[in-house]
């Protein structure tokens, strides 16, 4: 994986994957949409709205994995400065915003019809809306900083302050009394889904991923073009 | 007209669908634009072999 930390590489590495990971994204969303909205049956007691958690549970998993994402990145800019962490970095934060606003969104949907309310102020919900608001803040702050090492930096420090919330997510379910239901995949002692709603929701999980993977890998590459764009200009600059 | 819970379904991933593919044409149009500049840039400038020099030597960013 070494060899990838040269940002030509990885640009040339990214033209040869991007095609491939677009077309297993595709086959892996639409079979996720077979299984989840035909193949599926209703949940005896959440009904025909159990489909909503075959999008809702892999948006907030990619919401999160997005900020662990950015986290390990700030600490290669932070320890090593290296220049593709800080790309990670950035391409990983509208991608993570996203997700989390499907989370939020989908959830609320879902919410709705089962609890009775689009919103409750508990643990879950509450400190999901922070990682939300987070994403807006690092990419605003990014945007509001001219000199492009020091957002990287400030990006960099402000990441790893916030990745605190992300065990209060996990675990504000086990820590609080929310309404939120505990853990049901990633837990001590195997998922408790029926296989029936299981299969699905992992069909649903691999294309989502594998679409944030394709589109982070879009992102880092274009940035890459950026950056190289803005270092030419520089140059014709000071040889002017 | 969609009722009860399979409405609740349907405005779920229909919101899903519209963010996604917003989001899947925000990437395609940004790379688009970054390539046509560079691409201008090189051209006008003549950095064409600048530009190759820089990926051999790994200085890409």
């Amino acid at each position: 994986m070494m060899w990838l930390a040269n940002p030509t590489r990885f640009s040339a590495f990214a033209d040869a994957v991007l095609p491939w990971a677009c077309a297993l994204a595709t086959v892996l969303i639409a079979a996720g949409l077979w299984q989840g909205l035909i193949v599926a049956p209703p949940d005896y007691q959440q009904g025909e709205t159990v489909r909503i958690m075959f999008i809702h549970v892999p948006s907030a998993l990619l919401g999160m994995g997005g900020w662990t994402l950015m986290s390990i990145a700030s600490l290669g800019v932070l320890v090593w400065r290296h220049p593709l962490a800080d790309v990670a970095a950035q391409a990983a934060a509208p991608l993570g915003a996203a997700f989390t606003f499907l989370a939020l969104a989908t959830g609320s949907i879902w919410g709705k019809p089962t609890w009775g309310t689009w919103w409750v102020w508990d643990g879950r919900l509450t400190s999901f809306l922070i990682l939300f608001i987070m994403y807006l803040g690092v990419m605003g702050l990014r945007a509001a900083i001219d000199e492009p090492a020091r957002a990287a930096r400030l990006v960099a420090i402000l990441t790893l302050v916030g990745f605190i919330d992300i065990p209060i997510i996990k675990f504000s379910v086990d820590w609080w009394n929310t309404l939120h239901q505990p853990a049901s995949i990633l837990r001590i002692g195997g998922p408790s889904i029926h296989p029936s709603i299981l299969v699905p929701l992992i069909v649903n999980m691999l294309g989502l991923s594998v679409l944030f993977v394709t589109l982070l890998l879009a992102l880092m590459r274009t940035e890459l073009m950026r950056r190289r764009l803005r270092g030419l200009r520089l140059r014709a600059a000071e040889a002017a | 007209m969609l009722e009860g819970q399979t409405a609740y379904v349907f405005a779920a991933y229909a919101i899903t669908a519209l963010v996604l593919i917003g989001l899947c044409a925000w990437t395609f149009r940004t790379y688009r634009s970054e390539r046509r500049a560079l691409a201008a840039f090189e051209h006008r400038t003549g950095q064409d072999d600048l530009t190759a020099a820089a990926g051999r030597e790994g200085t890409g960013t």
